[in-house]
């Protein structure tokens, strides 16, 4: 128990639990309204946080359901500064990264301590934003990137969540990918290219019988199942890929399956960085 | 993390290394062809008071093992979920044939030296279970009738310091755990409260056996495997030691299993040959690794180096830098910057699932392993 | 003979001798940010913009954004471990509104139905990093909301009550079958509180939170919608209408108003005696400003049912403030209760 924060009542206390249930327990699917290559509006701004050296706010188009959340991201970053003096030297910047969720940010209430997934987030935006960054301009300082998400890409509605957590994780991961970049471009931070974050999934709609398509950027409670999906970290002038993050279920004989998937990743990842483009060309107009 | 842990290479040393291992074919430090794993001794059943374990020891010394202890719990029907039972009535899910949770398996891996709240611990962890979960089969095994369910819980502990970076080892290790883990027989019927067969060899293996002799075709599933797999230039390279992922280009980590796919459709189309040609293999996850090299010291050019006089004077800093983020030279190592090429990505996905390639190659080795 | 004058352009002398640029700033008549010594920075309240709590509001407060999001949870009175049962709806209505020692407000602090957290290590600012565990100031700020939540009686704690009444809706159709005995046990009861989790994340921090989390608390409680609740015996357990909801009942509207005292000499400088030197009371400091200041006074007023009334009030360090200044300090605090109202609407 964590006796520096006020923790309630000593009983467990449980979320509210719906009447509604029958119509409930088969997944509603509500079916996507977009094409398959596009990908929701985003909107993106930087300089949220005076008091930091780099921020940016990402929000996602909520989609026309209610109680259905679009990503909100906020992103800050400090540094370059400084490494304590007890740290060893390094040649290089030394990053790192935090990505928390909001207590509020999802169906079920988060508590303040990060979890293992929350963990493991860092460590994906990590390998996509050290590639990105020259960080050899910098020895012996250090770089803070901090992403909280105030509120993840979920439906309310759906109470069968099942399985789902995983690729709400991919489609925060892309965002936090995305508003990293702009906060650090904010920060006047070096990097070789703007890196951008993108989505597709392997989808199957009308059945288990249906012919499976590809989508980019999915909303997981659009879809009736999603066999596989990918999480792409591209840099669009270097052509280059500084993360990739592919889970699912795909026959090892079918490559084309797998490559066509990992395209469409690029391409969500390209539509991001337009925003992101567009975003910083803004701010220096 | 351990994948960052620094190597004590020099940069000459680290562009010595990065050169050798670009040549064709590439000439690695310790002899061995590119697709080569390390030697290593594998045992089963070591833990007996578990229902699965396995050691694994590679030739460099490092060492792990795994324990796996299944336990009966209480499936928690969300209270949502409730209705449905009601509505579905009896017979409607057929035998072991239920839906299985992620939440019913847990995974923690222990490296000594790293605190448990390690990132880097959390991201293999992530990436072993991933592995695991993404074969929607598994979790499917796990179930006992309506209101029980096993809960499995997956120790995996790196007994010797982290000399590489230890995935490959854990998840061989705990393939073989999960090859060798049995639960009891059920006796009980139907949905009342499970009792079992004491007699332990009596119990069905949580991965059942190839029938007879027919080692040629397995059609069950096996548990994952996990891959490192690294590429310098063009050159792709399997299981890479330490020293070797200091100088890759890029690194991943692989997810394959090996058997028929539980989920239908996209496997449908899958060409018949398999039962001659190896195994038929399904990619269940990849992973890019943040290479080590990415955080290697640079070294200076003759050119850059006032040190050899080639710059003497006041506008040194200036071309200095020009040299440092220009063009690379001939034999000075520069850390790599910016991502992976596309293509190269596509290769090394390609070749580890090549059929008849190395993954076949593992499997069989693990095959091999008496279960005890 | 002349003193050197070194010309400095503004930021970087805010940043060598923060104090004098102050003192230079205010003997001019204005603030280093521009503001006069008793204006406040503009607020905005923006409701509802979170959709997975139940109730949540956006405040800004110049550069100080605070986001805040209520979130109810049921808590099963087997859960309570003094779970006190009070007899008739009479009883519960008497604490209801029988002043503030009543037997109502005893339950949201006996069964602490009200849990309030502030977390500012969201690099809100360069010196709130995350990993580490709240800072003191955290601490602090989220037991001065615990406290004044419940002190300023915001919350009724017969909102938060789920009653099972078996009188109502079923007709007694079991009643032949069930037995006499269980008839006449069957009377109206509470069988869970809803626990409010009131989670405040700083997302950009730039002085006087207080007041941005306070207000943020209000809307965000003012926003809150919980759903309907009944009791399902056949289950035990409460279930909620999806479709029906039923907002809190907010009473009164109590607004923070803080500030900080500059004085001419630096705090380091020996002990200060009241009335030595000048001094200027700062409404609404910012960061800079707070960091300067060592006596800070928080005001809370309510002035909605047409009179003042002083909900909290707080004072820490330094002696300035004295009577006749707090008093009038109150006048101030009315001024900003009414920009606060109008930013609530």
């Amino acid at each position: 128990m964590d006796r520096r924060r006020i923790n309630g009542p000593a009983g467990a206390t449980q979320p509210p639990v719906f009447d509604d249930v029958v119509s409930q327990g088969a997944k509603t699917v509500s079916g996507r309204s977009r094409m398959p290559d596009a990908s929701r509006k985003m909107y993106l701004k930087t300089g949220v946080t005076p008091s930091a050296s780099g921020s940016a706010y990402l929000e996602m188009e909520t989609s026309a359901k209610p109680g259905a959340s679009g990503l909100k991201l906020s992103c800050s970053v400090h540094g370059p500064r400084a490494l304590p003096r007890s740290a060893p030297f390094s040649p290089h910047i030394v990053l790192s990264t935090h990505i928390k969720y909001a207590p509020f940010a999802t169906k079920q209430r988060r508590g303040y301590l990060r979890d293992p997934s929350e963990r493991d987030l860092g460590i994906h935006l990590e390998a996509a934003l050290r590639g990105a960054i020259i960080a050899d301009r910098w020895p012996k300082s250090g770089v803070d990137i901090i992403i909280s998400i105030v509120e993840g890409d979920q439906d309310r509605e759906t109470s069968k969540s099942q399985g789902e957590e995983a690729w709400d994780m991919m489609n925060a991961l892309a965002g936090c990918i995305t508003v990293a970049a702009a906060a650090l471009a904010d920060a006047g931070i070096d990097c070789v290219d703007t890196v951008a974050g993108g989505v597709a999934a392997l989808v199957q709609d009308g059945g288990a019988d249906s012919t499976p398509t590809i989508v980019v950027d999915p909303i997981p409670s659009d879809h009736a199942k999603i066999l596989a999906a990918c999480c792409i970290a591209y840099l669009p002038t270097r052509d280059e890929v500084t993360n990739l993050w592919f889970r699912g279920d795909l026959p090892a004989s079918d490559m084309d399956l797998y490559t066509h998937l990992v395209e469409k990743g690029i391409l969500a990842s390209r539509n991001a960085n337009c925003v992101l483009t567009n975003c910083l060309m803004e701010t220096i107009e | 993390m351990s994948s960052t842990n620094h190597v004590l290479l020099s940069p000459a040393e680290l562009a010595y290394l990065h050169a050798s291992l670009s040549l064709t074919p590439p000439i690695r430090p310790d002899g061995r062809a590119p697709t080569q794993f390390r030697p290593l001794v594998a045992e089963t059943g070591i833990l007996p008071g578990t229902n699965g374990s396995a050691r694994i020891c590679f030739a460099d010394g490092t060492e792990a093992i795994v324990g796996v202890k299944a336990e009966v719990e209480r499936t928690v029907v969300g209270p949502e979920g409730e209705g449905v039972i009601v509505e579905g009535g009896e017979g409607e899910v057929e035998e072991g044939g239920g839906e299985g949770e992620a939440g019913w398996v847990e995974m923690t891996v222990e490296i000594p030296g790293v605190r448990d709240d390690d990132s880097g611990t959390a991201f293999l962890a992530a990436m072993l279970s991933e592995g695991l979960l993404a074969d929607e089969g598994f979790v499917r095994r796990l179930w006992i009738n309506r209101r029980f369910h096993w809960k499995l819980y997956l120790d995996i502990i790196l007994i010797s310091p982290p000399l590489s970076y230890p995935l490959p080892l854990l998840s061989l290790t705990t393939h073989l755990a999960l090859l060798s883990t049995r639960l009891p027989r059920l006796k009980s019927e139907g949905d009342e409260d499970p009792f079992f067969d004491d007699d332990w060899a009596a119990a069905p293996y949580l991965f059942p056996r190839p029938n007879g002799k027919s080692t040629t075709f397995v059609s069950q599933t096996r548990p994952p495997i996990t891959l490192l797999v690294m590429a310098v230039g063009n050159n792709i390279i399997f299981d890479p030691s330490k020293e070797e992922l200091a100088v890759a280009d890029v690194a991943l980590a692989v997810s394959v299993t090996a058997g028929s796919s539980s989920s239908q459709a996209p496997s449908k189309h899958v060409p018949m040959d398999t039962s001659t040609e190896g195994r038929n293999l399904r990619l269940l996850s990849i992973r890019t690794i943040d290479p080590p090299s990415r955080l290697t010291p640079p070294g200076v050019a003759n050119a850059a180096n006032s040190a050899y006089g080639a710059n003497a004077g006041q506008k040194t800093t200036h071309e200095a830098q020009a040299t440092a983020e220009g063009e690379a030279v001939e034999g000075v190592w520069r850390a790599p910057r910016g991502g992976a090429k596309r293509m190269v990505l596509g290769a090394l996905v390609q070749k580890v699932l090549e059929r008849g390639g190395v993954v076949d190659e593992v499997l069989d080795a693990l095959e091999g392993v008496d279960l005890g | 003979m002349t003193t050197p004058t070194i010309d400095l352009p503004g930021p970087i002398f805010a940043k060598l001798a923060p104090h004098p640029y102050q003192l230079r700033a205010l003997s001019r008549g204005a603030r280093t940010n521009g503001r006069a010594t008793q204006e406040p920075r503009a607020l905005s309240i923006n409701a509802s913009p979170l959709s997975h709590a139940h109730g949540s509001a956006l405040v800004r407060l110049g550069d100080t954004t605070v986001l805040c999001g209520v979130r109810g949870e049921l808590l099963p009175v087997e859960q309570i471990p003094q779970f006190r049962p009070l007899g008739g709806e009479e009883e519960y209505l008497e604490g209801e509104y029988g002043g503030a020692g009543g037997i109502g407000r005893g339950e949201l602090r006996d069964y602490d139905l009200l849990v309030p957290n502030i977390e500012l290590a969201t690099g809100s600012a360069p010196q709130f990093l995350p990993g580490v565990p709240p800072t003191a100031l955290a601490q602090t700020l989220s037991t001065r909301v615990y406290s004044l939540l419940h002190a300023a009686g915001l919350v009724k704690a017969g909102d938060l009550r789920v009653w099972y009444r078996p009188g109502e809706g079923k007709k007694q159709e079991d009643g032949g079958m069930e037995g006499v005995e269980q008839e006449v046990a069957e009377e109206d009861r509470v069988v869970a509180y809803w626990v409010l989790y009131i989670d405040l994340l700083f997302l950009s921090y730039d002085g006087n939170p207080f007041d941005a989390a306070w207000a943020a608390v209000v809307a965000a409680l003012r926003d809150t919608k919980l759903p309907v609740t009944r009791w399902d015996p056949d289950r035990e357990m409460v279930v909620c209408s999806r479709a029906e909801e039923r907002k809190l009942n907010i009473k009164g509207l109590p607004v923070a108003c803080s500030a900080a005292v500059f004085m001419e000499k630096e705090q380091s400088e020996a002990v200060t005696v009241a009335g030595d030197g000048r001094n200027w009371i700062l409404l609404d400091p910012d960061r800079l400003e707070e960091t300067l200041c060592k006596e800070m006074i928080t005001i809370v007023v309510d002035c909605s049912d047409g009179e003042t009334r002083i909900k909290s009030l707080e004072k820490q360090g330094g002696t300035v403030l004295g009577r006749e200044l707090i008093r009038g300090f109150v006048g101030v605090a009315e001024e900003r209760w009414a920009e606060v109202q109008m930013a609530m609407k």
